[in-house]
């Protein structure tokens, strides 16, 4: 399953930083945040599909599902703007002949939205690892970047 | 005329109205305007010779050039084969659902639905998103995503 950048809506704040750090990273941001009726801010950014209607209906194939999820190759781009009309999300934009989606600020290891979310709303996970509370998929994500290092042991033995 | 002669032929029945062509061509002869609830595209009646980036990127194939080069023969008729004037297609925009904002023509959201079903199982209320603009899709998401915590947050 893909990665894609989620949000633990009771954590956002709607401060908008995410979209500057976007707009910082890739020119134009790819992220947008509002409030619904006042009581919930939402940040709205690519879902990354597993099955990408953008790239389904792309006649030149500069959309394509890879090996890394989705991938968009300029160079075939022709401009039509159907990945834009596909999108069921809205969150695919065609700026100065080039389409702008979020791509996880490729290259990166982890996006600047993420970086940035001073409220810790955003991540970047799988979808199987959502669930839970944002502490335990902290607690999962150290888990799995410590690896197979034994765990500090507490107690007083190893004073 | 030394210059080119060769004729750009779009074709009104393929062409969706996309604008692909107007953003790739280096010489920027494809334009189109957009007024009321129609997109027009102006096509030139003819243009360099030794490009072919709009036919290239026409996702319908509706470009194709004619080359009259047997001039000295078809310059008799030249005026029945040749439109003088640049040609312009218009296309009528479909407006957004929601907002009532035009944000496509209504011809490439058919085809866009056309392949959606034909690639990609639909949910139960079919490609209802092709109906709404980009902004209210977004907020289409956004409203369902914060329905749990609205409700959360009114107790």
């Amino acid at each position: 399953m893909p990665e894609a950048v989620y949000a633990d809506l009771s954590r956002c704040i709607a401060c908008h930083a995410c979209e500057l750090a976007c707009e910082r990273e890739n020119k134009s941001s790819r992220i947008s945040v509002q409030v619904v009726r006042g009581l919930a801010a939402v940040p709205v950014s690519c879902r990354q599909c597993e099955t990408p209607l953008c790239a389904a209906v792309c006649p030149g194939e500069a959309l394509s599902y890879g090996e890394n999820g989705l991938e968009y190759d300029a160079e075939k781009c022709i401009g039509c703007r159907l990945c834009v009309l596909a999108c069921p999300f809205g969150t695919a934009e065609l700026r100065a002949g080039v389409v702008e989606r979020c791509d996880l600020c490729q290259g990166k290891e982890i996006p600047a939205c993420v970086a940035t979310c001073p409220a810790g709303a955003l991540f970047r996970a799988e979808v199987e690892s959502l669930g839970g509370n944002t502490r335990t998929r902290r607690a999962e994500r150290i888990k799995k970047a410590l690896g197979n290092l034994p765990l500090p042991a507490c107690g007083r033995e190893n004073r | 005329m030394k210059e080119s002669t060769r004729m750009l032929v779009p074709d009104a029945e393929k062409c969706i109205g996309c604008r692909a062509c107007t953003t790739v061509c280096p010489e920027k002869l494809i334009s189109f305007s957009e007024e009321n609830n129609t997109r027009s595209i102006s096509f030139p009646a003819n243009c360099s010779k030794d490009c072919e980036l709009c036919a290239l990127a026409c996702p319908e194939k509706a470009i194709s050039f004619i080359f009259p080069d047997g001039a000295e023969k078809s310059r008799t008729n030249q005026k029945s084969q040749v439109p003088p004037e640049s040609l312009t297609l218009d296309f009528e925009l479909a407006p957004c659902q929601n907002c009532g904002t035009p944000f496509a023509t209504i011809k490439e959201l058919e085809k866009v639905k056309e392949i959606i079903s034909e690639k990609v199982p639909l949910p139960p209320s079919g490609s209802f998103w092709t109906g709404l603009c980009p902004g209210c899709r977004q907020a289409v998401f956004r409203e369902k995503q914060a329905e749990t915590l609205i409700q959360a947050r009114k107790f």
